[in-house]
This record gives structure tokens, sequence and C-alpha cells, in this order.
């Protein structure tokens, strides 16, 4: 026990441990029993086979019903994995992420395919095919709709053929081939923290499926700081109603930072419903707690310690870097209750095809060079 | 083994074999919570022994809805009584989670809070996910070790360490808005 620990805190923690024994005795059944640990632990276990053997293995536990939120958050998902995947294509271009912002082409092209769970997901699936027909109407001409273009991270997304799996081919005899035009802009920032480790923090959400910018940021830069004289970072601004941010690192390892609105008490709450596993051996992923949903200063701030302050996140990270046919990047799931769960199985394959699954629905990305997605 | 209920007919018929089959039943669940408290294996054997007399004296007339719970909170309460007595003043302890619980009020309350806090308790556990709630539960119930935990559940212990963290500023959270404490001890 700390010395720091006074007498006076030693007999309040004593006390509530005491106060312990009035939980209700259904509590006290559910802790003690063999099957519900068994059953945590297969749910465990499994999140961490997918999070270490690959997560394109059929998960048994589907989502029963579709909220629209699960659904907002699936098609925001997907959203951020387009630009994922348009901001690898910028990090190749950036080279050696060495936070060079020369202006790159927008020749960049990436292959987006969304496959349909073939078990359930139907109101995704009808979702999708609302976006699928959108998407095709919005196909005609950008340019000729005088779609505003971004500059030098302008990057034409265009989704053909299902990258299905072969259990999912043989299985999903409506495989909804999805045809979307992507633009919008990749704007990518590399961290360099001050050992060496680089991060590259993609900013998934100023794309939509539709191409339009649907929002701004701003970037803050820490350069004074000079306990952290790293980096520029940005500032999530409250967007609505969600956001996501991809953030990558050098050694190839990712992590996803989402803020959503399935009305969360506090951000907190939103945090609590992270899990990153073992695959990048950063579970220590912690927020302080000071972090409310205004006050995105506190969210940077935050963000930063826990990039920054907490070295042995970044030494794991670097022994991620292993050889397998496939990759899961993590499985992380969102949520503060069992309604609002939502599983994210998210995984790299070698190959360079990137597959996002969630709500019962399995998105492949292929990054027109694979060694972009890993180098 | 018998069935919780057959157990609790050899009470109400005051068989001593009652006994026989609750120690090999829950025995060693018994002494596994209270050897966590006492920290003394033969002290946590005179725990459970008391344990088994209290209820050979409670049943009947009791007739407990859960015979785990029940028993399980008889030699908790029985340890913990133990573990005042033998360490009274010299707050040893250190393998029970009484800091971590600490960082939940800043102010013990008063006794006659006890029945508030207990509801508070029950409401914030209700509200949990299930593997949180029995994370939370075998932490600061049974005082298991997080290691344990993790691996019981198949989870690593910085995953569960920061789990339990949170989950103990929702509880603090929790006993703050039923207005019973004030804010928790700050570092």
């Amino acid at each position: 026990m700390s010395e720091k620990m006074n007498n006076k805190s030693f007999e309040n923690g004593e006390y509530l441990f005491g106060m312990m024994s009035f939980a209700k005795d259904e509590f006290i059944e559910e802790m003690l029993s063999d099957e519900q640990a068994e059953e945590i632990r297969a749910a465990n276990l499994r999140s961490g086979i997918t999070a270490e053997q690959g997560g394109a293995a059929e998960t048994t536990e589907k989502p029963a019903k579709y909220s629209p939120g699960r659904i907002k958050i699936a098609l925001t998902a997907c959203a951020a994995v387009f630009a994922v995947i348009i901001g690898l294509n910028v990090v190749s271009g950036l080279g050696k992420l060495n936070g060079d912002s020369t202006a790159k082409d927008g020749s960049a092209k990436n292959t987006v395919t969304a496959t349909e769970d073939n078990t359930d997901g139907t109101a995704a699936a009808a979702e999708k095919a609302e976006e699928t027909e959108e998407a095709e109407q919005d196909d005609a001409a950008p340019a000729e709709k005088g779609e505003a273009t971004y500059g030098r991270d302008d990057i034409k997304t265009k989704g053909i053929l299902p990258q299905q799996d072969d259990a999912a081919a043989e299985n999903n005899g409506d495989t909804h081939l999805a045809e979307q035009e992507l633009r919008g802009t990749s704007d990518t920032l590399v961290i360099r923290a001050d050992n060496g480790t680089s991060y590259c923090l993609l900013d998934a959400v100023s794309v939509s499926h539709k191409g339009e910018k649907i929002t701004s940021y701003e970037y803050y830069s820490n350069s004074q700081d000079a306990e952290r004289s790293v980096l520029d970072i940005y500032r999530f601004d409250d967007f609505e109603p969600d956001t996501f941010a991809m953030i990558k690192t050098i050694d190839g390892g990712y992590r996803l930072m989402v803020k959503y609105d399935l009305e969360p008490e506090t951000v907190d709450d939103i945090y609590s419903g992270f899990r990153f596993e073992e695959l990048l051996n950063c579970d220590s992923w912690e927020f302080d707690g000071n972090i409310t949903e205004t006050t995105t200063e506190d969210f940077r701030r935050d963000f930063m310690d826990v990039l920054f302050a907490n070295p042995a996140e970044m030494t794991a990270i670097d022994s991620y870097k292993n050889s397998s046919d496939r990759k899961t990047i993590f499985h992380c799931w969102l949520g503060k209750d069992d309604e609002r769960y939502i599983d994210v199985d998210i995984t790299l394959y070698e190959s360079g095809r990137l597959c996002i699954e969630m709500a019962g629905m399995k998105y492949y990305f292929m990054a027109d060079d694979p060694g972009n997605v890993f180098d | 083994m018998l069935e919780d209920s057959s157990l609790i007919a050899l009470y109400f018929e005051r068989s001593q074999q009652a006994i026989t089959e609750t120690d090999l039943k829950y025995g060693k669940m018994c002494r596994t919570i209270s050897v966590r408290i006492v920290g003394d294996r033969r002290d946590a054997e005179e725990c459970v022994s008391d344990t088994y007399l209290k209820v050979w004296n409670t049943i009947p007339p009791e007739r407990p809805n859960s015979f785990s719970a029940y028993i399980s909170r008889i030699v908790r309460n029985l340890s913990l009584d133990c573990y005042r007595r033998k360490n009274a003043q010299k707050r040893q302890g250190e393998d029970l989670p009484f800091e971590e619980l600490s960082e939940c009020i800043a102010e013990r309350p008063d006794d006659s809070q006890n029945e508030a806090v207990a509801e508070a308790l029950n409401e914030f556990l209700s509200e949990l996910p299930k593997e949180q709630r029995i994370y939370f539960m075998r932490r600061y119930y049974l005082g298991e070790p997080l290691s344990d935990i993790a691996e019981r559940y198949g989870i690593s212990s910085n995953t569960l360490g920061v789990t339990m963290h949170r989950l103990r500023k929702k509880f603090a959270k929790k006993l703050i808005e039923s207005g019973i404490v004030s804010e928790g001890r700050k570092d």
C-alpha cells in the first residue's frame, strides 16, 4: 500500500469494501457462476484470437438488431476507413512519414468494396443500397456538378467488385455490390515523438460517402511545449454526429479514435467503451477522466498524454510488427451498455486488403500498392 | 454435490451432514475469500468454521434464496471482523483493494447512511454490463487480485486495470449523485 494513503483514506476504502457485502444475491451468484465466467472468457478470448490471428474469422455473435445509431456508426466507420485508405495513400506519398507536407497529386486510387454479411444486416444492407444508389447518381460527374475538389489530397476512390472472403462468397447469394465515388480530403498529420516513434494521424472525418467535406477542423501546434517537443495534432471539433480518426503508427499499428453520439452522458462514457486488444500491446489506453464533451482542449491534451506519456505503449507497438498471413488491427466495442455495444473488427491483410467488420457488414478495401499499407 | 435446496433442507432437518456437504461444496470458496481478507490460513480456517456455525445457527429459521450468496457474505463479514481485530492500528491489508476504493469517497458516510450506500451500490451494479459487474464484484467483493481476474476471464491485466479505474469513477459518481458523499479523493 502506498505511503501516500493516509489512515482516513484507508478507512474509507475499508468501509466501501465492507459495504460490498450488501451487494444483491443475484450479483454474488453471477460473480460466482462458472458458466458466466466461461461465457465471458470465451467472448474475451474470441476477441483475443481475432486480434492475434485474424479477424476475418466469422463472428458468431451478430448484433440482434440495428438501431439507427448502429447504422450510423457503420456508415461513419465506412467513411472513416475510406479516409484511412485515402490517408494511407497519402502516407505512402509522404514517403517515410517524415512530416513533409509537400503536395501530392491525387492520382492514387483505392479499390473499395463492401460485402453484405449473409446472416443478417438487412437494415444496414438497405441503408447501404440507398447509399449505393446515391453514389451511382453522384458518379455522374462530380466535376460537372461543380463539386469542389480539395487540393493536394484530393483522392478519387472507386469501388468496383466485392472482395468476398471464400465463406461469404459461397453463402451470400445476394452479395451487394457497392459502387461509390469518394472524394474528399485526406489531411494527414505526421507526429514524431521524442523517442523517434512516428505517428500518422489521419483525419477520417472530412469525407463522407458522397464526398462532401462535412466539416472542418483545426490543428494545434504544440511545438512550444518543451516536454513534448513534437507535434501538431488535430483538435477534434464538435463534429456531429460522429468523429472518427485513425491513427497509424509507423510500425504498422493502428489506433482508432471514435466519438459518437449515441447519447453518451459524458465523453468518458464513450471511451469506457473502448477496448484495445493485445494486438497492439497497448491496452493501457487511458484517459485522465477530465474530458468533457465540450472541452476539446482537454480532449486534445489527454489524447496527447496517451500518445506520449506512456513510452511502454510505444515500445509495445514496435513489437507488433510480425509476419502472418493476415493481421487484425484491433477489435473494439463501442457503447456503454449491452444495447449499444457494437463490435468492430478491423483486419489488415498482407495482401493489402483491409477489412472492417461491424454491424454484420464487412467492408473490404484494397490499396493499390499493398506495401503502402505496411511501410 | 448437493443442490442448494437439498443442502438447505439438511439444515432444516438439523442433520450434521449439512456441514459436511457445505464444506464439500463451498469450503474452497469460503477459504479463498477468507484467506484473501485475513491473510493467514489459520485465521481463515477459523473464520470458515465460524461461518459454518453461523449458517447452522441461522438456518432455520432463515431460508436463503441464494445459499452461495448467503454463505459468501457470512464468511466475508466474519473475515473482515477478524481482519479488523488483528490489524487494528496496523493498517495492514496490502493485498486488499482499500486504496482503490478510497478513490470513490472523500469522507466516510455515517453509519446511518449505510442503507443509502447499499442502495447506490446495487443501483450502480445493476447499470453495469454483466462482465464489468462481475469484474467489479470479484475485485471488491472477493478481493481477488487483478491478475487472477484477468486470467479467469481471458483479458489482460492492463485492460482490466483500465476498466476497473473507470468503474471506480462511475461508482464514485453514483455515490455523489446519490447525495451521500462528496467528491472523491484527489490524487
